[in-house]
């Protein structure tokens, strides 16, 4: 029976992993892209177009250079739903705040423009990262296990890096084409509390699993890392003097993970059911293995359940695919617009494989997702302030739209969007001869998202956190160019 | 070279002042890390020597955390009564009420109350919280707690309320009383004999209404009863004491007949055992119980044979086709019914048939729950009894006439979710106390 609560809170590790990733798509790659809205893909005429467009790297004569720092600072509030008419479990049933953290995210690239219309680059980006920290779970008052429970007990942190190398050609005035490969790096920590039932683990038990013993707690932790591939591909066309349009896509290939996971069950201390356990034992009527599990199971112990250092499982990543028109409506000022299509209904299954619990049987598993594809829509505001031989300044504005893909029947806490978001980014770009200086700053409205319904596994752990989201976001996003 | 430390400044200043903006915020700031509350309440064991059981009798009482640091401040005080087969522990060690108030009190969620809960247990297991006597000149002059009977009504309302109430800080406007199964069945029926001792009452899974239990058209206990007895033509009060876990209703309806019916008059003959040669039943060895028991039936002075079962105690129900069926003698059934709470409510009358004072007990504020799986199956939670029909029964007389109440049903077996609804109890005496907070 131990065996198969295992199972369920390994498959739940790899839905918190996959479910933080999709969150926190992030958008931090080039600070002026960042101020647009990433309303780029017309437009990637810098170092970051590597990440929008490759294509437009095309239009870059010379050397271009850059980094750009993105402070991301998410906060969550969660108001859990009462689970028949109760907490459910040990779970809070008071609004819970995750812990104030401000994430610092480096991108750095450069793109070499030559003469015959070749254009090279090379950047490396997070496309995915970010993560969350919640004091979510606490045995329940006279739960009586003889072991502290972990008190930050819901943790994530994911950050995928992308070392990209860019080709681009420029077929024509008007016309260029790009494409790029990348190696992926993926590394994951992932904390979290998983819930099982005891009468739902062994309904022959339930008599005796009255509450608080009718359940036990397991902390499971995760870490691990692994590589894999990406593609970007793009075309631009200069329409006219005034417009461009832009398409351009970005492929991962499934990072193949190895890491570890070490689970330790918390179990309540019921002295009464072992009493019953033993006299049945005692008369003959559980066999000693049994007895043994079912006992252990109302002992009060923290007991080390899993402690696998060689587990690994395939994660997909989502395909992306936009399409952007820019306009340069006055000599002054410029509009970007970008639709994007991102296929979140790629984490339909995560395979976890070569997990073994701690007698080395295997525990294979799979997970189903079931996220949906979304649109995100992008718009960017571009209007030359000053402009003089060597400088140059520019303020802009941007704006996305940008739903959730996350369905309620698998929304955790882990993901700092839980809901739909809309992005508000005002900014500037000063030039000061060959040096380009940006800041930007984003303010994001994500209205309260309300989870109604816990979904639970065949163990009566929750696959999801029902409950009202209260998400804040903001950003800084500050850069430096150099162009040569 | 100034530009660049200009700019690693900006890059310095953001990041200090990003990651310095907030504080986390504790999620459980009043329990420690197993769960419980960081200020604890005590409790305290008083043993009495009860006139009206003929025993030995000990009560916990739970004192708030900060009842030793208010020296003249008086609580609110609610009596506990356990379940068939507990004592003054099963609030504490079962279902962990001292824990849970702790934390409720040191939430807010609640004020400070003082938690009473008395030994209600008698020979069979539970005294139903009713006066029984089985008092015989010649047989049984005094008080007889070997074989199940006493003043346990009595024993409650006075004896238990004057000893806690003259020892501790209690304000007794401010009384509320609460049980679970048989203890919720008896602080429904004090409820309704003493509304005036009471400004609340709570019963968890409380068999409400006898009758549910017998004739409700799902119910299978005839048919249980008959084939926990197995081929016999009787109840086999010796085998269920040998083997409670096989017998569990035989045994309630033999402490039902103790409680409710208890045969007054001589018996012809009968055989005494020691319950103690029964470890399964758990007595403390201060209490060697004898019981009358006889493998035939030895009263012959009833209505009629077929419900002479045992002398001293009449049960109302009888064994028709050994292994197979059970039905009820109706004349000892009404005895029961006198002390079932559904009848006292529906004709306002008390067993001694007195009317009951329904204006204070309409004053009251009156919530019970029960578990939906708290049915006639008895897989689920071992017990089977069909509680949750009682209640709805319970609740529609109460809906009938007209009285304010709160009852509600949840997913749960008869006690797997009890712990759960110990924080709803809570509020609904302080609402009753007048000390209702703001997170309720």
């Amino acid at each position: 029976m131990v065996k198969k609560a295992i199972v369920t809170f390994i498959l739940l590790t790899f839905l918190t992993a996959t479910a933080m990733a999709g969150g926190v798509a992030v958008t931090a790659y080039g600070v002026r892209a960042v101020n647009l809205g990433g309303a780029y893909r017309a437009l990637s005429n810098d170092w970051s177009g590597a990440y929008w467009n490759p294509a437009g790297l095309a239009f870059v004569k010379g050397w271009n250079v850059g980094l750009s720092t993105s402070f991301i600072t998410p906060t969550a509030k969660l108001t859990l739903q009462p689970y028949e008419g109760h907490r459910f479990f040990g779970y809070t049933d008071k609004e819970a705040q995750s812990v104030p953290k401000t994430f610092i995210i480096p991108n750095a690239g450069f793109v070499y423009g030559m003469d015959n219309g070749l254009s090279i680059g090379f950047g490396v980006f997070v496309p995915f990262g970010l993560g969350a920290t919640w004091d979510l779970y606490n045995p329940l008052p006279g739960f009586g296990v003889n072991a502290d429970f972990p008190e930050n007990d819901n943790v994530s942190d994911l950050a995928v890096l992308d070392f990209h190398a860019t080709a681009a050609y420029q077929l024509s005035d008007r016309f260029s084409v790009g494409v790029g490969f990348g190696l992926t790096h993926m590394s994951i920590s992932i904390e979290q509390t998983v819930i099982t039932q005891i009468a739902m683990l062994n309904p022959l038990l339930g008599p005796l699993a009255n509450a608080p013993s009718d359940h036990f707690p397991t902390q499971q932790k995760l870490e691990g890392s692994g590589t894999g591939f990406s593609a970007t591909f793009g075309a631009m066309w200069k329409a006219s003097d005034k417009l461009t349009i832009g398409l351009a896509g970005r492929w991962y290939s499934d990072v193949k993970l190895t890491g570890s996971v070490l689970a330790e069950a918390y179990f309540p201390s019921n002295p009464k059911a072992v009493q019953i356990l033993t006299a049945m034992k005692d008369a003959g009527q559980l066999d000693p293995a049994t007895y043994q599990q079912a006992a252990m199971l109302f002992s009060g112990t923290k007991q080390k359940v899993v402690d696998d250092g060689d587990v690994e499982a395939s994660v997909p990543f989502p395909v992306n695919l936009g399409i952007g028109i820019a306009y340069q409506a006055t000599e002054k000022l410029l509009v970007a617009f970008d639709a994007e299509w991102t296929q979140w209904s790629s984490w339909d299954v995560i395979q976890i494989k070569n997990l073994t619990d701690l007698q080395g049987n295997p525990m294979d598993a799979e997970l189903v997702e079931n996220w949906s594809d979304g649109i995100r829509y992008n718009v960017g505001l571009e209007y030359n302030v000053m402009k003089t031989e060597d400088r140059q300044l520019d303020l802009r504005l941007g704006y996305y739209f940008d739903p959730s893909p996350i369905p309620p029947e698998t929304i955790t806490p882990s993901i700092p969007d839980a809901n739909k978001k809309h992005s508000f980014i005002v900014g500037f770009g000063y030039g000061l001869g060959k040096l380009q200086l940006d800041a930007s700053f984003s303010y994001f409205i994500v209205p309260d998202r309300e989870v109604t319904g816990w979904v639970l596994d065949e163990t009566g752990g929750n696959e999801n956190f029902p409950g009202t989201y209260k998400i804040n976001a903001f950003e800084f996003h500050v850069g430096l160019g150099y162009s040569f | 070279m100034r530009r660049g430390l200009i700019v690693t400044g900006i890059f310095l200043i953001l990041s200090l002042a990003l990651s310095g903006c907030a504080e986390k915020q504790p999620t459980f700031p009043e329990q420690d890390l197993r769960g419980n509350a960081k200020e604890k309440g005590r409790i305290e064991t008083l043993t009495i020597q009860s006139v009206f059981t003929g025993e030995e009798k000990k009560i916990n009482v739970y004192l708030p955390y900060e009842y030793d640091k208010e020296s003249s401040k008086k609580y609110p005080v609610i009596y506990l009564l356990h379940g068939f087969g507990g004592d003054e522990n099963s609030w504490f060690d079962g279902l962990k009420i001292d824990k849970v108030v702790d934390v409720l009190i040191a939430e807010g969620k609640i004020e400070p109350v003082i938690l009473v809960a008395p030994n209600a247990r008698n020979a069979l297991g539970g005294s139903f919280y009713t006066n029984s006597v089985d008092i015989d000149p010649t047989r049984n002059p005094n008080m007889n707690p070997k074989m199940g009977f006493g003043l346990y009504e009595t024993y409650i309302v006075q004896e238990v309320l004057q000893t806690v109430e003259d020892r501790y800080r209690i304000d007794t406007s401010k009384r509320g009383i609460m049980g679970h199964s048989m203890g919720g069945y008896g602080a429904m029926k004090l409820a309704l004999l003493y509304p005036q001792l009471f400004r609340s009452v709570v019963s968890h899974s409380g068999p409400l209404a006898f009758q549910e239990l017998i004739f409700n058209a799902k119910s299978n206990l005839l048919a249980r009863l008959a084939m926990e007895n197995g081929s016999k033509p009787i109840f086999d009060l010796a085998a269920a004491a040998a083997d409670p876990a096989k017998h569990p209703l035989t045994l309630i309806m033999f402490a039902m007949g103790a409680a409710f019916s208890p045969h007054f008059g001589p018996a012809a003959s009968f055989d005494s055992f020691l319950f103690t040669q029964f470890p399964q039943m758990n007595i403390p060895a201060s209490q060697v119980h004898q019981y009358i028991v006889s493998p035939t039936p030895v009263d012959t002075l009833g209505p009629g044979p077929l419900d002479d079962i045992f002398a001293g105690v009449d049960l109302a129900i009888r064994i028709t086709q050994p292994g197979q069926m059970a039905d009820t003698s109706r004349t000892t059934f009404l005895k029961w019914l006198a002390h079932d709470c559904y009848t006292i409510l529906a004709t306002e009358k008390k067993p001694d048939q007195s009317p009951i004072d329904i204006v204070s007990f309409k004053n009251m504020n009156i919530y019970f729950d029960c578990g939906e799986q708290d049915d006639f199956d008895p897989m689920d939670d071992g017990v089977g009894f069909g509680i949750i029909y009682t209640n709805r029964a319970f609740h529609e007389l109460m809906v009938q006439k007209g009285i304010s109440h709160t009852f509600e049903s949840y997913p749960g077996a008869h006690s797997s979710d009890v712990y759960y609804r110990i924080e709803k109890a809570m509020q609904v005496h302080m609402k009753a106390f007048g000390m209702e907070t703001t997170s309720e």
